[in-house]
């Protein structure tokens, strides 16, 4: 009888072939979400709204306007805090370009709601960053990708600053690196005010603030006049990233 | 009869188990034809992951295109054969420096396109964590190809015949930097070399004469550790003590890694079509393999990163000399160096 026992393990086994086949397309029922969460990212310097060309000044009283700001947000998931439940978002890369209103709304749809914190990351998770060719909002022809060294720039700032000792008062931030104690990933997590408790197929409506001074001054002081350019993975350019994950705060949730 | 049972109730579990996953689609026409990557025998497995890009005949015939088109560059002069010539093992034939738009110089030794599907890093200095990502170095590069790879694609998009071959590859016309990008990965990746007379002897096809004999036994004792077999290299980094250019100024992995250890540390270059893909070194320094031997007898200078292996300097007589050279030339592979396949 021997063999009927190991018949009857290979076939438990086999079942579960069944089983996980028979769940790919039960899935699909799930595909689209119970509701749309819309995140629009909204640039400030400290109060005032934030526009290229513009000038601002720093907490350091240091003058400067710029021409390009881009950075990625990526991994998004929602939380629900007391129970440590998760849903990751699949495939939620998102390059921010100051320059492209479009790119700074990002819609997500969720299972469910009773999320109570988001979760994303500033930067490209290290996995994509030696996994080869890319598209979309990876496509190293969006201008994010270091080839010398390659990976993603993480977060790319560009303009100028009377207080700039570079050619042409040049002011360059290009974070990158994805290992190492510099790298320029960051995870931030921002609590909600409580469960979005949005209604079955409803639409949230979420508001985040972004300061850009904090690129300057959020966690580390980083004076122009200390260094105008960084490009490449060094001690400045990890406290750069300390920095920038520090922008963000949650100004409002309302549902549609 | 138990036995007999249980036969029959396993075939029938297979069977359907066969019919609950089949796909439903029937497979339609016009699908790329799939190349199976074949691992030589005695080989590791190779790195690359083929799951995300499987070969297939389409996707290398673009990727072979793109490769040899010198549309591609801003003075419609270069293409990525104009370093890496197959007739040479696929560098840049008796070059030091390779050049490219305008006559401007490299600065280093182009390297040969061979066997790559075991590399995991790229470059001299490794910098190019991925082989799918390594040619946006020569294309965006102001003095290899020069153009933005907003350019590549939109040449490339522009061009009736490509988007054919991009539907057959992939399924529609989509020109993006992805498939660009996968496309010349799949031509590379297929530039393997394992039929020279070593691996035929290897193979037990054919046997060393005395000279290479000599040679092959000096080279398992004195080379081997760092140059293994049978892809000749061992994908480290390492410090030969040789002296940094005044020029050139190049700290190799250094550059890459921020740390000082790496000071002065190339890729270990395979030996595979050696006799071909002379000079040597990551700054071409040594025009024969006789100098290049010689480095290693007489002129290794020490730093603190040179290699322990080579520190000594390497004891190997005139004899053993002229072992190597013939043992080294052995790994010449004309099927390779003139297989019409990856011709032009």
């Amino acid at each position: 009888m021997k063999w009927l026992k190991k018949s009857t393990w290979l076939f438990l086994c086999l079942s579960s072939i069944f089983v996980s086949c028979e769940n790919d397309e039960i899935d699909d029922s799930e595909l689209g979400g119970l509701i749309t969460v819309r995140v629009e990212l909204q640039h400030k310097v400290g109060v005032q709204n934030f526009s290229l060309l513009n000038n601002y000044t720093n907490n350091f009283g240091e003058s400067y306007t710029l021409n390009k700001l881009s950075y990625y947000i990526s991994n998004i998931s929602f939380v629900q805090k007391s129970t440590g439940f998760k849903e990751k978002v699949p495939e939620s890369y998102h390059l921010v370009n100051i320059a492209d209103s479009n790119s700074q709304h990002i819609a997500i749809a969720l299972n469910k709601n009773y999320y109570d914190a988001m979760v994303l990351t500033i930067g490209v998770d290290s996995l994509r960053n030696v996994s080869g060719a890319q598209t979309g909002a990876l496509d190293p022809l969006n201008g994010m990708f270091w080839t010398w060294n390659t990976g993603y720039i993480m977060a790319k700032m560009e303009g100028t600053s009377p207080v700039s000792t570079e050619p042409g008062n040049a002011l360059t931030y290009h974070i990158g690196g994805f290992a190492g104690v510099n790298k320029g990933i960051r995870t931030i997590t921002l609590n909600l005010p409580g469960p979005l408790n949005t209604p079955k197929g409803g639409i949230c409506d979420m508001v985040l603030d972004v300061d850009i001074n904090k690129w300057f001054s959020g966690i580390h002081p980083i004076r122009i006049s200390d260094g105008a350019f960084v490009m490449s993975v060094n001690d400045r350019s990890g406290k750069i990233a300390d920095n920038y994950a520090s922008m963000f705060s949650l100004k409002s949730v309302i549902n549609r | 009869m138990l036995k007999k049972t249980a036969i029959l109730f396993w075939g029938i579990l297979v069977i359907l188990w066969h019919v609950s996953c089949k796909k439903k689609e029937p497979v339609p026409d016009g699908m790329p034809t799939p190349i199976s990557f074949k691992v030589p025998a005695g080989f590791p497995a190779p790195q690359y992951d083929f799951t995300n890009n499987p070969l297939t005949q389409q996707g290398f015939n673009l990727g072979k295109k793109i490769f040899y088109d010198n549309r591609l560059s801003s003075d419609g002069q270069v293409s990525c054969e104009n370093c890496h010539q197959q007739f040479a093992g696929f560098v840049m034939f008796d070059h030091d420096l390779g050049h490219g738009v305008g006559g401007l110089h490299t600065n280093r030794n182009p390297q040969p396109l061979v066997n790559l599907a075991w590399h995991k890093e790229m470059m001299w200095d490794g910098g190019v964590n991925n082989i799918e990502v390594q040619p946006l170095v020569p294309f965006t590069a102001s003095n290899e190809m020069n153009l933005t790879l907003a350019e590549i694609v939109a040449k490339i998009n522009a061009d009736a015949e490509y988007r054919q071959m991009f539907k057959a590859a992939f399924g529609d016309e989509t020109v993006n930097s992805q498939r660009i990008l996968k496309a010349l990965t799949q031509f590379m990746l297929m530039l393997v070399s394992s039929n020279s007379k070593y691996d035929k002897v290897k193979r037990g096809e054919a046997s060393f004469d005395a000279l290479e004999t000599i040679g092959y036994q000096a080279f398992q004792t004195k080379c081997n550790s760092c140059h293994a077999e049978p892809l000749f290299t061992d994908l480290s980094f390492r410090n030969i003590g040789l002296t940094r250019d005044p020029f050139l100024k190049d700290n190799g992995r250094m550059k890459i890694t921020g740390s000082l250890q790496d000071s002065l540390k190339f890729k270990v270059p395979t030996l595979r079509n050696a006799e071909l893909t002379k000079p040597y070194t990551h700054d071409g320094r040594f025009g024969s393999l006789d100098a290049m031997i010689d480095h290693y007898r007489f002129s290794v200078v020490n730093d603190f990163s040179t290699d322990p292996l080579v520190r000594n300097k390497l004891s190997v007589s005139p004899t053993e000399k002229a072992g190597l050279i013939a043992f080294i030339k052995t790994l010449t592979d004309t099927s390779f160096t003139k297989n019409t396949f990856f011709a032009r």
